[in-house]
């Protein structure tokens, strides 16, 4: 029963990591450049979700919409006044995205200071079913990460917005002679993917007091994920988020719990020796 | 569906990703130095802050740069000291150490050759405070500091000029965790949760004796990775039956989460003794829980009515723009009776240069101010602190005093 629990545990992990890891992706995908600046997204939806709910006493839906707005209106800042303009250059790119860090993060401590900050759960206590035990709240973040997840997937998969955007990701110079607003398609891009951020950071702060820093560690498991599972490919961003949380689980449950993050770093080192594209991802394609 | 194929790209990310890792650049801010207390001038004296003031140990270090800025501006509105008859104020110069090792050495370095710092408070934690400390021992200048692993560098060559600013922590345990195992009705045992860090295994280590003398041994140790958030995994691995609390340390983050999480666990008791000044993992869940002890390392500036208390927590509010204190902010008190004690001692040893002579006037001696606070021959704190414990949503405060050795000089 402990094995199963561990497992229990880590899926409801993946849900936060699947939806900070989505972004990541399409960020990526589109920039062709990674986007550090990811986490504070996620810090700003968090500090937002916690400002609604704890200092305005108002519903933790309400949070969650407030995290989403706030976490796309950075987003859409970030593209229209940095990114943008660094967009042909992935170095400067990814600088941008650090420096972005350290602006964000202070601002962050200068408002909130560093004290950890705590919202009030909207459900309490858990079910025991068998001998497992699932916190209601964890439950219920799993359940809107996995409706997030499947609303995404339905948008890249079912709409034109979405087809614009693998498009675009796909081959950019042909996307936009075929009449796909490349500036657009970034915008929403951002913007999408910071607003399933802050959700993320809403989600953690409901489960776990949050600080300026809230947003590095989500970082580096989305990273992960994003990598495992293959960049842009949703079914293996949910493939590997759940590998992620299940052998995380298992490993701090039966193996030691002070190597908690090395085992992300063990699996990532795995899959790109035997799949360098990730789980899901297909062989290379240079552009031309 | 698929957006994207590159290898390349995630090699490069995977590096890039590992490099942040490593490098920390995520918690480095911004920072510079600030004045507070008195003017510069021929007539002021130099002293050095190295503090982090961004990063994760800032919840930590902002208070007791705090405390120390309060006890500075005190002591200059009172017109100073005087040295041969002529008045000096002190120069508060305060470099951010931004959680950083390397970072917080290169602000001691700078206060100590740029600003000719000869006296220097800082670090409340000791992952920038123990290399710090050693850069220090080097130099010739009185340091001040409260992290841990100080403790383990007094009374080595070299330590001669280094003071910490309370009790060990076996020396606070040894009164602590009995009246609080007994206060919880804790009689079994317990299991020990901290993070995997060279404090806690000190701490745990210096404890076991404690909690095996008091009859409710460690009976579990479960060291989890540092910036842990997902503690389900590991509170599962404690063997409930065993035991009868939880010894759990130390940040404040920590426990909120130890906390809420073993609520949701269920199968735990929910008696928790803690290691380190945080009450507000308690105080959250005071309805949910069964106890909780913390200790506040010097006086419950949240929560005591002792006159003294609560006319530092006035001052302390106003310098630092709180205006709801906690159990954290009792480390506001770490450096506040310290540098009015080192105004004494400069005044009676009538130099703030003379680094030998100012030790030898701090060593085995007192200060009463809010705390009384003592330094052994070696730079060893004794000093008296209060511990809270909540049962029953009940919260009870208690200090606990000291006896004054004897032969100490009085500094006043």
């Amino acid at each position: 029963m402990p094995v199963v629990q561990a497992i229990v545990d880590g899926i409801l992990t993946a849900g936060v990591y699947a939806l900070v890891a989505v972004g990541l992706s399409l960020i990526l995908g589109i920039l062709d450049s990674a986007n550090f600046a990811h986490g504070q997204s996620l810090m700003v939806g968090a500090y937002a979700a916690y400002v609604v709910t704890a200092d305005w006493d108002l519903p933790f839906v309400l949070g969650l919409l407030a995290a989403a707005a706030a976490a796309a209106l950075l987003g859409f800042v970030l593209e229209v006044l940095i990114f943008r303009r660094v967009a042909n250059d992935h170095l400067l790119a990814m600088t941008a995205s650090l420096g972005v860090i350290l602006i964000l993060q202070n601002v962050a401590e200068m408002m909130f200071k560093s004290d950890p900050r705590t919202m009030a759960r909207p459900l309490s206590g858990a079910i025991h079913i068998g001998g497992i035990t699932i916190g209601n709240q964890r439950g219920l973040v799993f359940l809107i990460a996995a409706v997030l997840m499947l609303g995404f997937y339905l948008y890249t998969e079912k709409s034109r917005g979405g087809l614009a955007l693998r498009a675009v990701a796909d081959n950019r110079d042909g996307a936009a002679l075929m009449g796909v607003r490349i500036t657009r398609t970034h915008v929403i891009v951002f913007v999408v993917g910071g607003a399933l951020a802050g959700v993320a950071g809403a989600l953690l702060a409901s489960l776990f007091p949050i600080t300026p820093l809230v947003g590095e560690a989500p970082l580096l498991k989305g990273f992960i994920v994003a990598i495992v599972g293959g960049l842009g490919s949703v079914p293996g961003t949910l493939l590997a988020a759940l590998t992620l949380g299940i052998v995380e689980g298992l490993g701090a449950r039966f193996v030691s719990a002070s190597f908690t993050d090395g085992y992300g770093f063990i699996i990532l080192v795995v899959v790109l020796l035997a799949r360098p594209n990730g789980m899901f991802g297909l062989s290379r394609q240079e552009r031309v | 569906m698929k957006i994207f194929q590159s290898k390349s790209l995630a090699v490069a990310s995977s590096l890039a990703l590992a490099a942040l890792a490593l490098s920390g650049c995520a918690t480095e801010s911004a920072g510079g130095s600030s004045g507070g207390g008195g003017g510069g001038g021929s007539s002021s004296i130099v002293v050095g802050g190295i503090f982090s003031l961004t990063g994760p140990a800032a919840v930590y270090d902002v208070p007791i740069s705090d405390g120390l800025k309060l006890a500075v501006q005190e002591v200059n509105d009172a017109g100073g000291v005087t040295l041969d008859g002529k008045k000096y104020t002190f120069d508060l110069k305060i470099e951010d150490a931004k959680s950083q090792p390397t970072v917080s050495v290169a602000g001691a370095r700078k206060l100590v050759t740029a600003d000719g710092a000869k006296i220097i408070f800082g670090n409340g934690t000791s992952d920038t405070g123990a290399p710090t400390a050693q850069y220090l021992m080097k130099q010739d200048v009185v340091y001040f500091g409260t992290f841990t692993q100080l403790e383990s560098l007094l009374g080595t060559e070299g330590s001669e000029h280094l003071f910490r600013q309370w009790g060990s922590a076996a020396s606070l345990d040894e009164t602590y965790i009995p009246a609080a195992l007994e206060a919880l009705g804790i009689q079994k045992g317990v299991a020990a949760l901290f993070p995997n860090e060279d404090v806690s295994k000190a701490v745990i280590g210096g404890d076991e004796p404690i909690f095996a003398g008091a009859n409710a041994p460690i009976v579990e140790k479960q060291l989890f990775q540092t910036g842990t958030t997902d503690f389900s995994p590991i509170l599962d691995r404690v063997n409930a039956g065993a035991v009868d609390g939880l010894y759990v340390g130390y940040s404040q983050s920590d426990l909120q989460n130890l906390v809420r999480q073993t609520i949701t666990n269920g199968k735990l008791p929910l008696k928790f003794v803690t290691y380190g000044g945080s009450n507000q993992a308690g105080l959250d869940n005071k309805d949910k829980i069964d106890g909780y002890s913390w200790q506040y390392f010097t006086r419950a500036v949240d929560s005591s009515t002792d006159p003294k208390v609560v006319a530092f927590a006035d001052g302390y509010k106003k310098i630092s723009g709180r205006d709801t204190l906690t159990a954290i902010d009792s480390q506001g008190l770490g450096f506040y009776d310290s540098f009015k004690a080192l105004a004494a001692a400069i005044t009676k040893a009538g130099t703030a240069d003379d680094v030998t002579k100012l030790s030898d006037t701090l060593h085995e001696a007192c200060f009463d101010g809010v705390r009384t606070l003592c330094w052994d021959k070696d730079g060893r704190a004794l000093a008296n602190y209060d511990m809270g414990i909540l049962i029953d949503g009940q919260v009870n405060i208690e200090t606990v005093p000291i006896t004054q050795p004897q032969g100490y000089a009085k500094l006043s």
